[in-house]
């Protein structure tokens, strides 16, 4: 079941690669990597003061993610920056102002170096360097 | 040529426009200008049009009559033809926003120029605004003859080009003339607009005659002109054809290049400076025609190498060979008092105020608003002599001065005394929405104050207002009170009362059109609720809720939270548990009920403060519907707050608080920008932390400074673009980021970018303390900046920055040498220097920014 899973997923994202640079778009909003989610977007704080939300805006504003955990202190100095994240979905959206929540487990700077949760700096997640797509989209 | 000295010709020659030409293009606000009628406003319109002798046309271009069409709010029209005079007063105009658009029509009638202009039109006020005419854009033709004596020209070459007056980008244009015996001729088509044309003839390799002239081209017109050569010469016609001080010949002298204005009547060149630059030394550059140079005293004059004293005027006089063809007196005006600087790296630039001391203000502007940029610095460079070396620097932070809100710690802080268990007269707070009706005076209730409900408190109702007649329909109104903060059982430290509850209620919803909070709110953002395709969202409700409860638990008295609005109240509990099912806002009972002296007053500080805080959520509830269910965007906090203080701001005086400006209100409400020594409202903490993110919304005790900084640009776009009419148009546009400011601005300044706008507060900022400034630069005219929204007037005092102090800082904080400001995105610096004399001023600006002088 979780090969079959995983095999769909990557056709799913071979796909997504594929048609997406065609249709002219500067960024792709998201992809899944196994049981991963990696998102490139913005980082913006939405909502009003002082129930804020941290969230990563991909091009299409309804791409939303909250993002919780550790990371988020440290991502909150990226706001209105261009950064991807790498995390699981921990809450599902429910509506207008509650996007879906992302636990973040690792993201990368405006300078292109990744971090983990804690800030500390990694090489490309093993995750993230197992799949040469998601590379080459990446630019590394 | 190069294509640096090429696109310097073009530069120059595009000072013929100057010349030529007085039109602005696109559609202007209008300013205030005298009192007039109790209830609808006039607009006098003064029209402007193009009037220059060129080239004719086969269309007679002189405009002797005008039509009007104006639109304006609620379908309101106005229709007027046959204008013969070149103004127009429109009497008791509809209050609100309106579109004029003036025709301009030729003695045939034909339409051959137009306008618009945007008036906002105020209550009792007159409205004066200037309409200037352009011509129609489309295609025309030319045709040009030259003749002359083909027995005096026995080898005749003809060359011609022209160069667009109207297109700073367009290149030269090559003209192909036909010849014959004793004839050239040459035509074409050109898109409308002006241009320069340089015709010579020559007889073998000698140019034997030159003529400039400019052509007009109108929308399906011909333009012909034909000239006959004869004998040599004409002399007067030859003229200078650009002139140009440039900041690369004067690098030292000059911030950018500034272009003259010929004037081929007076046969004058006027350039226009910087106040303070210093003129006994700078390197012009010029053209002319072909073979034609300019002599100073004897001296030729080599463009972009000789050097002359512009302290007075400078004659040029123009020769081909030996002959004199006329002078041209050049005068250098150091005049300018505010200039955008597009420059970089490292360089220095000298100012001269020996005769009038100035103070000298640098802003820096970092226009990006994703991108921080290296931390730009101002140097001062020794040997001249500045009469003001104090040094203003932040001090230390009061205690007694730091404003009152502060970031809520947490959303689940509930008061640790409560009980497990609540008494059975509780029911909880859902499906208020729905069972409004049941609602009684003295209802007892649990209200969730967390996410996922675990944590409650137990309140009771202490005003039911129901029915009430609004912009939007009937509406109810409920306040309820906390049973611990509640007189005179509760525990808290002061207590709420019933005379408080009412004075909220009055304050908020009573009858009447136009008169409480709810009124003057929702007609500048629109409904607080009503359908939506989402399932999960409370159903459409006219209720709105008040609970008044002790925010945080902390029972503090001279601070802390004042209230909140949460979305989370307006979902059904079956997707966040922690939903009361209600459109709710919270109100810290203990600063509500905390009088100045003994006995409690609406105007009290606290309870003003209170007050203002429901227009506050109030708009951040309207918000959440208006954009993240309607438009299905979420907004940046910094634009949602910013609305927010904006709309204290609006309601102000119809409150008489002081608001986020802080000017006390004694009696009367004082629109002017108050008197030194400011300490109340958001302005304080702008002036010392200026130089913060627009976009970037600050967390901690830092959050304070993200309240300051999105008050003064609000109240800066709100007292330049249009007041409660922008924030409407904020609200109503699709994006929720900065891109909102830039659409809602989108109808009166459709070239006007979010970093234009940057700029544009930068100068407001240095200039706070005058009350006569360029349009767009003003927090201060003196007394109000009025506008409309849906039906209901406002007026915002003004913001004299000087006035507000932060500890020992009066006025903004600037740096006088070294590193200015941090760079950080969407944000402005600011360096000043008193009461310079003369100062070297050595710059390091990083590529990126938007560097302005300003000289007071």
């Amino acid at each position: 079941m979780i090969g079959y899973r995983r095999t769909l997923l990557a056709i799913m994202l071979l796909c997504l690669l594929c048609v997406l640079p065609a249709a002219g778009r500067r960024e792709q909003p998201s992809k899944a990597i196994s049981d991963l989610l990696l998102i490139r977007g913005t980082i913006v704080l939405t909502g009003n003061e002082p129930h804020t939300s941290l969230v990563i805006r991909s091009e299409k504003v309804r791409d939303d993610h909250v993002l919780v955990g550790e990371a988020v202190a440290l991502l909150t100095a990226y706001q209105q920056e261009a950064v991807i994240v790498v995390g699981t979905i921990v809450t599902a959206a429910i509506g207008p102002g509650f996007p879906a929540s992302l636990d973040v487990h690792f993201f990368r700077t405006p300078d292109r170096v990744w971090h983990d949760a804690g800030g500390r700096v990694i090489l490309v997640p093993q995750d993230v360097a197992s799949d040469a797509k998601i590379l080459e989209f990446l630019g590394e | 040529m190069s294509k640096k000295s090429f696109a310097t010709n073009i530069h120059m020659i595009l000072t013929l426009t100057v010349l030529v030409l007085s039109l602005v293009v696109g559609c202007d606000h209008a300013e205030l200008s005298s009192d007039l009628g109790p209830y609808r406003g006039d607009v006098r319109l003064f029209f402007f049009g193009a009037s220059s002798r060129t080239i004719d046309t086969d269309i007679d271009m002189r405009i002797v009559s005008y039509g009007l069409e104006a639109i304006g709010p609620n379908g309101s029209e106005v229709s007027l033809s046959d204008i013969t005079e070149e103004s127009v007063l429109l009497n008791n105009l509809d209050v609100g926003t309106w579109q004029i658009t003036i025709d301009g029509y030729n003695p045939e009638g034909i339409r051959v120029g137009s306008g618009c202009v945007t008036v906002q039109v105020s209550r009792g006020l007159s409205v004066q605004a200037d309409v200037h005419l352009v011509p129609l854009e489309g295609e025309g033709s030319y045709a040009l003859d030259i003749t002359w004596d083909s027995s005096e020209v026995g080898d005749p070459s003809i060359s011609g080009r022209l160069f667009s007056l109207s297109d700073e980008d367009s290149s030269e244009i090559a003209v192909s003339f036909h010849l014959h015996d004793g004839l050239a001729t040459a035509s074409g088509t050109l898109d409308s607009g002006y241009y320069g044309v340089i015709i010579s003839l020559s007889d073998g390799d000698a140019i034997i005659w030159t003529k400039t002239d400019i052509l007009r081209i109108v929308a399906d017109g011909d333009s012909a002109a034909s000239y006959a050569v004869s004998g040599s010469h004409a002399d007067s016609d030859v003229h200078p054809l650009g002139f140009l001080l440039g900041f690369a010949d004067n690098p030292d002298t000059l911030f950018t290049d500034s272009v003259g204005e010929i004037d081929q009547e007076s046969r004058r060149i006027r350039v226009s400076v910087p106040v303070g630059t210093i003129l006994s030394a700078l390197v012009p550059r010029f053209i002319t025609e072909d073979g034609v140079d300019l002599y100073v005293d004897g001296v030729r004059q080599i463009s972009g190498e000789s050097v002359q004293d512009f302290s007075t005027g400078v004659i040029y006089g123009l020769y081909r060979g030996e002959t004199h063809l006329g002078d041209y007196l050049v005068e250098v005006h150091p005049e300018q008092t505010v200039l955008e600087i597009d420059r970089h790296g490292a360089f220095s630039v000298s100012l001269d105020f020996s005769d009038d001391p100035k103070d000298v203000w640098y802003i820096l502007t970092n226009p990006s608003t994703n991108s921080n940029l290296s931390v730009p610095s101002i140097g001062l460079g020794a040997g001249y002599v500045s009469t003001d070396r104090s040094l203003s620097v932040a001090k230390a932070v009061s205690r007694t001065m730091l404003p009152d809100i502060r970031q809520k710690s947490g959303v689940d802080e509930f008061n640790r005394q409560l009980p497990s268990a609540f008494p059975a007269r509780y029911p909880t707070s859902r499906h208020l929405a729905s069972v409004s009706e049941e609602i009684r005076f003295d209802d007892a209730r649990l209200f969730s104050i967390d996410y996922h409900g675990t944590n409650h408190v137990p309140a009771i109702c202490k005003k039911v207002r129901t029915g009430i007649d609004t912009l939007n329909g009937t509406k109810n109104l409920y306040i309820w009170v906390e049973e611990r903060s509640w007189s005179p059982s509760g525990d808290r430290a002061f207590l709420v009362t019933q005379q408080m509850v009412d004075v909220l209620a009055d304050k908020f919803l009573v009858p009447g059109p136009a008169n409480d909070i709810y009124d003057w709110v929702t007609a500048i953002y629109g409904e607080e609720w009503g359908a939506s395709e989402w399932p999960n969202l409370i159903p459409d409700t006219d209720d709105i809720h008040i609970l008044l409860k002790d925010i945080d638990g902390d029972d503090s008295t001279d601070g802390g939270v004042l209230g909140y609005y949460w979305a989370k109240d307006n979902y059904l509990a079956s997707s966040i548990s922690g939903s009361n099912e209600s459109l709710v806002f919270y109100l810290d009972s203990v600063l509500l009920a905390n009088p100045d002296g003994t006995e409690w007053e609406a105007d009290d500080y606290w309870p003003g403060k209170q007050i203002s805080t429901l227009a506050h959520e109030f708009q951040h509830m309207i918000h959440f519907y208006q954009k993240n269910v309607l438009r299905d965007v979420s907004s940046e906090v910094w634009l949602n707050e910013m609305c927010s203080l904006v709309t204290e701001d609006l309601v102000a005086d119809k409150l008489m608080l002081s608001g986020p400006r802080g000017v006390p209100v004694a009696g009367t409400f004082d629109y002017s920008g108050g008197t030194p020594g400011l300490l109340e409202g958001r302005l304080p903490l702008f002036n010392r932390y200026n130089d913060q993110s627009v976009n970037v919304w600050l967390s901690g005790d830092e959050v304070l400074r993200s309240y300051a900084t999105a008050y003064a640009f609000g109240a800066y776009l709100c007292r330049n673009h249009g007041g409660a009419t922008l924030f409407n148009a904020i609200m109503d546009a699709q994006e929720g980021d900065h891109r909102a400011i830039e659409a809602a601005l989108a109808t009166s300044c459709p070239d006007l970018t979010f970093a234009d706008v940057l700029v544009d507060w930068g100068k407001a900022v240095v200039l706070s303390d005058s009350t006569d400034t360029e349009p767009y630069t003003s927090y201060n005219n003196g007394s109000w900046f009025a506008s409309s929204q849906g039906g209901v007037e406002y007026h915002v005092g003004s913001i004299n920055l000087e006035n507000y102090s932060y500890a020992s800082q009066a006025g903004p904080h600037h740096t006088i040498s070294g590193t200015v400001g941090r760079g950080l995105k969407a944000s402005n610096a600011y360096f000043k220097e008193s009461s310079v004399v003369r100062r070297t001023y050595e710059f390091s600006i990083p590529d990126g920014y938007v560097m302005t002088l300003v000289v007071r």
